[in-house]
């Protein structure tokens, strides 16, 4: 306050010459510099990062992209956001005139080394030797295998590591029409992008995020991650990207960050299995990335309430968005299987209720009869007594071990 | 295997499941798979039951099928280190060595046995383990321990048996005239990977990323 010699210059960062001017406050400086430097030697998390404040330069980077939560605060003209980057977390404001200031890094520079200890997401390929499903270390540069017609699984969080992540999905996924089928899976294996997590994303517990699946902050960072993937992949013609249960909303995040940023994949096919978030959400990210999507977009079990819940939404957005291949006869289709699929549900519960020895009529509560069905189910049914279909649609995890069987 | 240099034929294959106590579940696996190999080109100069024939026979499978993989492509960091603690096994009566190999990245860890059959096939036992948590390989085994999976391994090992057919009776006893110790190498050292084989599926090259990929090269 005293002293003659004038307080520190911030650093201008970007938008030096052109565009808005980026400065950092000396206390970032530091961690920033080091970033940059692992960018780069070649770290593709870092490079995200780094990119994405040079970004700002641009302009209108922080209004409209998912992973930019505008903070509540606003002072003097002022307006703070934080930007949810792979490794780090980034406090910027807004300057009144015109610029911005990147006030804050939360990083974390040993990213890398969390990647290969399953503790980030991370990019596996994934392949059958000898009937075993065996996947490799993290791929450093988190990029495909650049084979034409390559599939890649988007797999549900929630799992022990990437190597139980590929064997749950590799079955999940074969049943996508756009995987292959089996025996493709199994002869040219796949890239596995792996989320890693305790317990799965979506579906009726998690019904907020569910639903609304771009504001799920806790997917950003992987999301992130596979949107560079993703666009790394663009040159790779006809990859297919098939998410599996809660992966879906981690590709329909990645999809919404490329469609923001107008990056336009037309050469690739999207499909989601089971999704428990919203496929009308996705299915709008995905035509906005300009994906192209096969007779179906996602299949569905009865009893998995998200992946019912908008699907004629969602047929009412295809027979808008796809006109030249999706007709209204192919609409109607749909919308019979839809209705078809939710009467399979009633009679699955009625069902279990009757070998259970429940009874459907008038139960007190509904939540009070699921319940009790549950608790009768787990001990009193026999799984012989329930069909196949209902197995895979009720419990998922036990169907595909007595599928990979057979 | 992009060199195409070795065929080979699955005999068998199996996995445990290892569970902890009550209400803990799934910890980890072992997975077993034996199969039978040999070079797509014939070479009448080699002989795998002749120890230094073996010998090289196992080092160019292994790097036929593994020592290609770069996990940095930078810093030509390898994905696969083999061999590791090699020893030979005596109890067979033939040239047979078990070794193991290890991932740039904690995924899994393998064993191997290898031991010939005849003067152009190798039989190739494999066994991978890996536990079903998250963290570097230190770190997991720390919250499970590896021990109970590589016991059972080395258990399966020690009861291999071999019975030669006469026919492999009659080779091993021409070969025993000239060179009456069948034994093994008791040492070898790590293969400097990455690295490419020849067209036989034996001789070592250097690495060269466009060696397989490019057609015509």
């Amino acid at each position: 306050m005293f002293s003659n010699t004038p307080a520190k210059r911030e650093l201008r960062i970007a938008g030096t010459h052109s565009g808005k001017p980026v400065t950092i406050t000396p206390q970032a400086e530091p961690i920033y510099h080091e970033l940059v430097k692992l960018a780069r030697r070649g770290n593709h998390w870092a490079q995200i990062t780094v990119n994405a404040i040079n970004q700002l330069a641009s302009g209108r980077l922080h209004q409209n992209n998912i992973f930019i939560k505008p903070s509540a605060m606003n002072r003097g003209g002022t307006e703070e956001f934080v930007m949810i980057l792979p490794g780090c977390k980034v406090t910027a404001e807004k300057l009144e005139r015109d610029g911005f200031r990147i006030l804050h890094f939360e990083a974390d520079l040993n990213y890398g080394e969390l990647i290969e200890k399953y503790q980030k997401p991370g990019l596996y390929k994934a392949s059958k030797q000898d009937g075993q499903w065996e996947v490799g270390p993290a791929k450093k540069g988190g990029k495909i295998e650049s084979l034409e017609d390559r599939v890649v699984a988007i797999c549900d969080s929630g799992r022990e590591n990437p190597r139980e992540a590929a064997r749950t999905a590799s079955s999940r996924i074969s049943s996508a029409p756009i995987s292959g089928g089996g025996i493709t899976i199994d002869r040219h294996g796949f890239d596995l992008h792996y989320t890693p997590g305790e317990r799965g994303i979506g579906g009726l517990r998690n019904y907020k995020n569910a639903i609304r699946p771009l504001k799920d902050q806790q997917l950003y960072e992987s999301a992130l991650l596979l949107a560079k993937t993703m666009y790394d992949a663009r040159g790779t013609e006809g990859v297919r990207w098939i998410s599996e249960f809660g992966g879906s909303a981690v590709l329909t995040q990645a999809m919404k960050i490329l469609a923001d940023q107008k990056i336009q994949l037309k050469e690739h096919y999207v499909f989601l299995v089971d999704p428990t978030t919203s496929p009308n959400t996705a299915y709008k990210a995905a035509h906005e990335a300009g994906l192209n999507v096969d007779r179906k977009f996602s299949s569905t079990d009865m009893l998995n309430y998200m992946g019912n819940r908008d699907q004629l939404e969602l047929i009412g957005n295809r027979l808008r968005f796809e006109k030249k291949n999706y007709s209204l006869l192919k609409a109607s289709a749909d919308v019979i299987e839809h209705c078809k699929s939710l009467q399979g549900a009633g009679a699955f519960m009625g069902t279990l209720a009757a070998t259970a020895g429940l009874s459907l009529s008038a139960p007190a509560s509904a939540a009070a009869f699921l319940t009790a069905l549950g608790a009768a189910a787990t001990t009193a049914i026999g799984l012989g007594k329930v069909g196949n279909a209902m197995i895979r649609a009720w419990l998922p995890k036990h169907h595909d071990k007595l599928k990979s069987k057979f | 295997m992009p060199s195409k240099s070795w065929e080979h034929e699955l005999i068998a294959s199996r996995s445990w499941v290892f569970n902890g106590p009550w209400f803990t579940g799934y910890k980890g696996q072992v997975s077993f798979a034996m199969s039978g190999v040999n070079p797509g080109i014939q070479n009448p100069k080699l002989n795998f039951l002749h120890p230094k024939g073996f010998e090289t026979g196992v080092l160019g499978f292994l790097t036929a099928s593994w020592g290609y993989r770069v996990y940095d492509e930078e810093q030509e960091i390898p994905e696969y280190k083999a061999p590791l603690n090699w020893s030979p096994l005596t109890h067979l009566k033939i040239p047979a060595a078990r070794f193991d190999m290890e991932v740039a990245a904690p995924v899994s860890r393998y064993r191997f046995v290898f031991f010939p059959v005849s003067r152009d096939r190798l039989i190739h036992i494999r066994f991978s383990y890996w536990q079903a948590c998250a963290g570097s390989q230190q770190e997991q085994d720390q919250k499970i321990d590896p021990k109970p999976m590589q016991d059972l391994i080395d258990n399966i090992i020690r009861s291999i048996q071999l019975t030669p057919s006469p026919e492999l009776e009659a080779e091993l006893a021409e070969i025993k005239k000239s060179s009456p110790n069948l034994s093994v190498s008791p040492k070898c050292a790590p293969l400097k990977w990455p690295a490419d084989v020849d067209k036989d599926g034996i001789t070592i090259l250097e690495y060269d990323k466009r060696r397989y990929a490019t057609p015509g090269y």
